[in-house]
């Protein structure tokens, strides 16, 4: 009712206007839009938060059963090579293997993320209210905490047998960052035809070509200067939040759903 | 309520070449059936994945309510539902599952959701299967979940992509009626090839070909222009070779008497004793997309 009144004081104000049967009609029309919008959202939509708790639902315990899954692997592998290997491990293994678990988390959620165009629904979910940014964001903050608990726990595993925390930040965090990142650039700008084995490629040439870098820089001068990283880990942060923010403003989706 | 397209141009780039799936089209929907007919690779996909904000046109654009589709963003998501012609479900969801799925996508509040489900799944014939895993449906019926979520949000405009393709006749009459009913005060856009599921419910019908809108307009507009070119004639079995050589043909049944009768586009005189017809949807189809 209140909009009705709005619209009639709006053109008892502009009677002269020209073409008054394209006004009448125009007048209508946003009449009736108005009244079919009002009635239809007679209850507020869900919010985005909302959305995200509904998911937990539908997603949550396979992304971190997934998770889980590999994290007990990388566990055990480290366990294992802690007990077969000599103090020579402290030196140059346990930190290779670290890159390469880096390596293995971000990778775990190409399956997670293919799902939705591998199995079509990516088109209808685009069409949707929250678009297929809903449900990619619920799916990239599970994943996101999922990640951060591997990467924590593998932390605590090698912290407690005697690895630094510098060194830990450059052979797991460093690494991990990297791979994120061009993982995700990949994924938002590219067809989603082929995206598991390019993912794989490109985070397997990551990883190898960190572990290459981290081996330099411990023969280098460089070494132990911990706070020559930081510009660089800042930089992975900010293709990450950029790369997120792309993807949550919708611009992209098109590239991946055709 | 009504939805525009001002020369709306859709173009990909496929290696070298550059190929135009929707050229130039302007369209102005109003509340009612639209029935959107066309051969495969006409552009319908393309331009009904356009008007649901799914893909951006190259140029053009698009207008609900005098507003850019893009200005609206969820607004217009809000009011639209929307079948894509090649049904998608994760595996492991129930018929049920699926639903609430997009209920939360569409932003349906809980108790919304549940009672718009419970209310579908009665109309679309679903209630012994929702707890079924959609992976284990026939085709006929996972396409029937698939209209259902696109009305899940009661939508102002409603587009659907094949949506009979695989429904029993019964369930394309059911789902006709339907449609119908539904597209009071709404407006509806289906895309098909299977002319006589839109012919009798589509209020207005869009041709399309190469990506191009050649006609608009109701059933009887559009086939008056083929009026005195549709014909049939009864002939010989061992003749329809030869016949469908020479002319269009429509349609070829079998008689009880073992003749057979050949409906056709042409002249009274290309087949002997040939009998004007009605003229159908169909015809004017056939004679826009010929068989080669
Ligand atoms: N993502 C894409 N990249 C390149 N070309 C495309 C893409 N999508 C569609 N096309 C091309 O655009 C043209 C129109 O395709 P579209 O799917 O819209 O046709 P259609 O009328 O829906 O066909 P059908 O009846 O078979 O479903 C086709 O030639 C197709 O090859
Ligand atoms: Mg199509």
């Amino acid at each position: 009712m209140r909009h009705n009144e709005q619209w009639n004081t709006f053109f008892a104000v502009e009677k002269d206007l020209p073409y008054r049967p394209h006004m009448d009609r125009t007048k209508e029309l946003s009449r009736l839009s108005l009244c079919a919008g009002a009635a239809s959202r007679h209850c507020p939509p869900l919010s985005f938060w909302a959305l995200i708790q509904k998911q937990l639902r539908f997603f949550v315990w396979k992304i971190w059963f997934l998770q889980g899954m590999i994290l007990a692997a990388l566990c055990t592998a480290c366990l294992y090579l802690y007990e077969r290997t000599s103090l020579y491990w402290f030196a140059d293994i346990l930190p290779r293997f670290l890159c390469y678990s880096s390596g293995i988390v971000v990778l775990s959620a190409v399956p997670i993320l293919r799902r939705s165009s591998h199995y079509r629904m990516i088109e209808l979910e685009q069409s949707t209210r929250f678009s297929v940014v809903g449900s990619l964001a619920a799916q990239l903050l599970f994943i996101g905490i999922g990640d951060l608990v591997m990467l924590v726990v593998l932390a605590l595993i090698v912290w407690q047998h005697g690895l630094t925390g510098s060194v830990i930040f450059i052979s797991l965090v460093i690494p991990f960052l990297t791979t994120a990142a061009t993982c995700l650039m990949l994924w938002i700008r590219t067809a989603p035809s082929g995206f598991e084995r390019r993912a794989v490629l490109l985070g397997l040439a990551t990883t190898l070509l960190m572990n290459q870098l981290l081996a330099w820089y411990r023969n280098s001068p460089l070494n132990g200067r911990l706070w020559c990283w930081y510009p660089y880990a800042f930089l992975c942060l900010v293709i990450l939040y950029r790369e997120c923010r792309k993807l949550t403003i919708g611009s992209c989706s098109e590239n991946m759903i055709c | 309520m009504e939805l525009i397209l001002e020369h709306v141009s859709k173009q990909f780039k496929d290696r070298q070449n550059i190929k135009k799936a929707v050229n130039d089209v302007n369209l102005q929907l109003s509340p009612g059936v639209w029935g959107l007919l066309g051969a495969n690779g006409s552009g319908k996909t393309t331009l009904m994945r356009m008007i649901c904000g799914i893909m951006k046109p190259t140029s053009g654009h698009i207008r609900y309510d005098g507003v850019s589709i893009e200005d609206l963003g969820d607004t217009y998501r809000d009011v639209i539902g929307y079948l894509p012609q090649e049904f998608g479900f994760y595996p492991e969801f129930t018929v049920r599952q699926y639903l609430e799925y997009i209920a939360a996508l569409k932003g349906l509040p809980d108790k919304v959701a549940r009672q718009k489900i419970d209310e579908l799944l009665t109309r679309l014939s679903l209630e012994d299967v929702y707890k079924k895993k959609i992976s284990k449906l026939s085709g006929g019926m996972k396409r029937r979940v698939g209209i259902g979520q696109a009305l899940l949000n009661d939508p102002e405009f409603l587009v659907l992509d094949e949506p009979t393709s695989g429904l029993d006749p019964g369930e394309r009459v059911r789902f006709r009626n339907l449609l119908s009913e539904f597209a009071q005060n709404r407006i509806v856009l289906i895309s098909t090839h299977i002319v006589s599921d839109i012919e009798y419910i589509a209020t207005q019908n869009a041709i399309m070909k190469n990506g191009a809108i050649l006609q608009t307009g109701s059933t009887q507009e559009l086939v008056v222009q083929m009026e005195g070119k549709v014909f049939e004639a009864v002939i010989n079995p061992q003749d329809v070779s030869r016949w469908e050589q020479k002319v269009q043909v429509v349609n070829v049944r079998n008689e009880a008497d073992g003749s057979v009768s050949l409906r056709y586009l042409g002249n009274p005189d290309d087949i002997p004793r040939a009998k004007l017809q009605e003229p159908r949807l169909e015809d004017l189809y056939l004679e826009l997309f010929p068989r080669k």
